[in-house]
């Protein structure tokens, strides 16, 4: 594994400070390989004058100056440091600053609240492969919306309705009487009234963020035995928010995290208005899901320092994830694998027989690239093993969906076809036959470049009669394919009994 | 996290039995660190109708060429440059074995090394006590053509025969009726037994093992597997109990060809016809033994000539501390930082001692203790979050050669 750079970055906030540290080579592949939270509760006692409370900022230097050695233990090379509201709205950050520097050697760099709203929008535009839409950030005091065009942050605008704050201002009663729900939402609603540009158009998403997105994303996963592990990419449903807030809403504090599962205790008091900020955001934009990012400002720090300067914006984040985690796990083949494009000819020729389009085409290609990601784990059982790290990574700009379906196709190439179990579930019964033809077809091209040559130059498709179909391959020049060959055959039935008709192979 | 150790060898050894030709890769860096990282198999059959005239045929000839070229290309390929050939009994037995060799050679430029039958034996032996950590006891391969029966003493080879009790060969002498007559039956079991019992030191005392090894023995496991839904996917370490393997045999038996890998879950079509066979040598061998389970080491002939070079000047060629090896190997192919397992490791078992009388556990969970610790955090290499459950996978998913199934769980148990 030769990622050439060791980079940390440290994010001090209001309530905590974070640390990633990540491996990368620039513009080629990169892996978180650590992350650290610390509560210091920077913020604390500060609201009366502005003032940075000297407990509070030891506490924060004290832990600075552990991740710093932290960074340093790892190899980390360079460190970005930068911190958010606390620092920014304190009269004595300049002291602040000064003792960051002089006692753990970090420079800080505050950002503007605008700042902050730009690096969400790069994490969000690189890690989900949104390009369009509203992305919000609930945080305890405030809500950080903005609106994203064409994969740019075009405006954002804070609005206070932190989690916190709204509890404190409406939810008074223990249970929530209904009337004060009402009322919220109500405020809620009129907040955003005025904001014209809050809409999610076709094609686009309503992206959240943060600790609040992502602990209904856990509560709504465990509601419906949800059968992926991963967060980034999660599509919380209005139709099933709803509900979930008046079950919220009439439980007492005390009795939420017993009777909740997935919700943390930390959140019992505050998720219900969170909740319910939301619910109406959905309402205010038009959409009828949340689309759940598990990043944020670090994430898109690390994009900014992973991608070319100027040019902070992965061109085609879906062919980039699935680069990267092919790079990460097979570090010494080559980009291209050549069962891929043997399966990409194999599925234009075919096409006037499956009728699949783009999106078919585009899945197809990165199950065949990431056929070979399993050895990583181990030699004897590849194809599990693929399917296991396609499921447990991620492949940020696809669905989960459509992640499970890239799993699955992997899976079918197991030589027992077995069932695949975590991810069959999360699809519908139209799939079956989806992943059986395209299983086939992976199978075929998989078989003739099993060699890893690559051994191929061509193929040619065409009906022989009525129930026939001849396929026909030329070799590269020089190069036996008679085993080739022979392993093609066996992946035939397969494919015969996924396109009900019968298969010949020859070599042109 | 650090990177991990660069595989610098790209070795490929080549083992062209009776009923198949097998290739496995391997990268190495000699002494430190390895992992096979390809196994291609192909079935050729190159005994087959050897047994009237111990000569190999034109047609089983063609078919092991080709594989052979098929694996020369695949080498080629995947930038292997070093090949280890051998070829064992088909071609030892053969009388028309020059010929064979000298047509192989020309066609695919690899000089095989015929293996003795005891050299055989001792690779395969090799390839167990490296992966088995077997300190004394019995190794049985059981091939297409001939079954190697070795005696391990002091974790060293002392001594190995080879008896004429393949799987193919057998089937081929025995087993016509479809399907297998009672009768059949009973008379190969009948010259399996007393085969065994002309060596007079094949018995296991307590406390020690019957290793078996080779393809058959894998497909035993793989169908015990299945018919007791074991949890694991692991084949190394297996162990088939006598009175499975019984019950299993009869079943078989009394299915036609046709119908068994529809009623025979976990067999593959390429085993079919010989399972059955394969399974009575194995059956009679345990009889012979005195044992009551055979443990299955998923390492065997092919691994032993690995291990000969990346062990390399030892001799014999034998892995120190297996157990330790098998988890610092591990940690090595996944990039641990030494430094940092080191030290949670010593806190961890500082701890473990402070404790020792709250606890009263002793030098195994002591040892599982360190293991864990070594391997904690090489789930990184999947995603860094739920990195502990990714951890528990790959040590389940590639095991841990020297420890036993259980103890490998409760390794990756630890670390969750």
């Amino acid at each position: 594994m030769s990622l050439k750079r060791r980079l940390g970055i440290i994010d001090l906030g209001s309530n905590s400070v974070r640390l990633v540290i990540a491996h990368y080579t620039p513009g080629h592949a990169f892996r978180i390989v650590e992350e650290h939270s610390r509560r210091v509760r920077l913020s604390e006692g500060m609201s009366a004058d502005h003032h940075l409370q000297p407990e509070a900022m030891d506490r924060t230097l004290a832990t600075l100056k552990l991740f710093r050695d932290l960074c340093a233990a790892s190899g980390v090379t360079r460190i970005i440091p930068v911190a958010t509201a606390a620092v920014r709205d304190a009269v004595n950050r300049k002291e602040f600053l000064a003792r960051a520097r002089a006692d753990a050697g970090l420079r800080f760099r505050v950002l503007t609240g605008e700042e902050e709203a730009y690096l969400g929008a790069l994490s969000v535009v690189n890690g989900l492969g949104v390009r369009d839409g509203i992305v919000m950030e609930v945080g305890g005091g405030s809500a950080q919306v903005s609106e994203l065009r064409r994969g740019r942050s075009k405006r954002g605008v804070t609005a206070p309705l932190g989690a916190v704050r709204l509890t404190e201002m409406f939810l008074r009663s223990d249970p929530v009487r209904e009337d004060e729900a009402a009322r919220l939402a109500d405020h809620i609603a009129r907040t955003f009234e005025g904001w014209e540009w809050m809409r999610v158009e076709a094609g686009g998403a309503l992206v959240g963020m943060g600790g609040t997105a992502r602990a209904l994303a856990r509560i709504d996963r465990e509601a419906r035995a949800y059968p992926l592990d991963l967060v980034n990419g999660y599509e919380l449903e209005l139709a099933r928010l709803e509900p979930l807030v008046e079950k919220l809403r009439a439980l007492p504090v005390s009795e939420r995290v017993k009777n909740v599962p997935g919700l943390m205790a930390d959140r019992g008091d505050i998720i219900l208005a969170g909740a319910m900020a939301v619910a109406g955001a959905l309402r205010r934009a038009g959409a009828d899901r949340m689309l759940v990012s598990s990043m944020g400002v670090r994430e898109g720090l690390l994009y900014q320092a992973f991608l070319e300067p100027g040019r902070p914006v992965i061109r085609n984040p879906r062919e980039f994830s699935v680069l990267n985690l092919r790079r990460l796990c097979c570090p010494t083949l080559p980009d291209v694998s050549p069962a891929a494009k043997l399966a990409l000819a194999l599925f234009d020729e075919l096409a006037p027989f499956h009728g699949y389009g783009k999106v078919a085409r585009e899945q197809l290609w990165a199950a065949a690239q990431l056929l070979d990601i399993g050895a990583a784990v181990d030699y004897r059982d590849p194809y599990k093993h693929a399917a296991y790290l396609i499921l447990s990574a991620g492949l940020p700009g696809y669905t989960h969906r459509e992640t499970a379906l890239v799993a699955l196709l992997c899976l079918q190439q197991r030589g027992d076809g077995s069932p695949p179990d975590p991810a069959a579930s999360t699809l519908e019964n139209g799939a079956a036959k989806w992943t059986s033809r395209l299983g086939a077809l992976l199978r075929l091209a998989a078989a003739l470049e099993r060699g890893r040559g690559p051994a191929i130059a061509s193929l040619h498709a065409a009906a022989a009669g009525r129930d026939t179909l001849r396929l026909r391959v030329r070799a590269r020049r020089g190069r036996d394919i008679r085993w080739e060959l022979a392993e093609a055959q066996r992946a035939a039935a397969l494919f015969e009994a996924a396109f009900d008709c019968k298969l010949l192979i020859e070599e042109m | 996290m650090v990177s991990p150790v660069p595989l610098k060898r790209r070795l490929g050894i080549i083992d062209l039995g009776s009923n198949s030709a097998r290739l496995i890769i391997v990268r190495y860096t000699p002494g430190v660190a390895f992992k096979v990282t390809d196994e291609l198999s192909r079935r050729v059959r190159l005994g087959e109708g050897m047994v009237a005239d111990n000569r190999l045929r034109p047609a089983a000839m063609e078919r092991a060429i080709d594989a052979v070229n098929m694996f020369r290309a695949f080498c080629q390929a995947n930038a292997v440059a070093h090949l280890i050939p051998v070829a064992t009994a088909a071609v030892r037995d053969a009388v028309n074995r020059a010929e064979f060799l000298a047509r192989l050679h020309k066609s695919t430029g690899l000089k095989f090394r015929v293996l003795t039958g005891e050299e055989e034996a001792y690779f395969g032996v090799l390839g167990v006590i490296n992966s088995m950590g077997l300190r004394a006891g019995l190794v049985m391969d059981v091939g297409g053509g001939s079954t190697e029966v070795s005696e391990v003493r002091k974790g060293r080879f002392r001594r190995g025969v080879t008896s004429p009790l393949g799987a193919v060969r057998l089937t081929e002498l025995y087993l016509d009726g479809d399907p297998v007559r009672a009768s059949e039956a009973a008379r190969l079991a009948d010259h399996v037994f007393s085969t065994f019992k002309m060596l007079d030191w094949m018995k296991v005392e307590d406390g020690e093992k019957l290793v078996g090894l080779g393809g058959t023995l894998r497909a035993l496991a793989r169908i015990d597997r299945e018919m007791r839904d074991y949890p694991l996917g692991l084949t190394h370490g297996y162990e088939l109990e006598l009175d499975r393997l019984d019950e299993l045999i009869e079943r078989v038996r009394k299915l036609p060809l046709r119908e068994r890998l529809r009623k025979v879950p976990g067999l593959q079509p390429d085993r079919a016809d010989i399972i059955l066979a394969g399974a009575m040598v194995v059956a009679e061998a345990l009889r012979r033994a005195g044992a009551d389970r055979m443990t299955v080491c998923g390492q065997g002939l092919r691994e032993g000539l690995f291990y000969r070079e990346f062990l390399k000047p030892a001799d014999p060629p034998v892995v120190h501390n297996l157990r330790e090896f098998s988890v610092l190997n591990l940690g090595r192919l996944y990039g641990f930082d030494k430094a940092h397992v080191d030290h949670v490791a010593r806190l961890a078992l500082s701890l473990f001692d402070q404790l020792s009388k709250q606890h009263g556990y002793g030098e195994p969970e002591r040892e599982y203790l360190w293991a864990a610790s070594q391997l904690h955090d090489i789930g990184t290499i999947v995603d860094y979050y739920d990195h502990h459950k990714h951890s528990a996978y790959i040590v389940v998913s590639t095991g841990l050669p020297g420890y036993s199934h259980r103890e490998t769980v409760l390794i990756a148990l630890l670390g969750l």
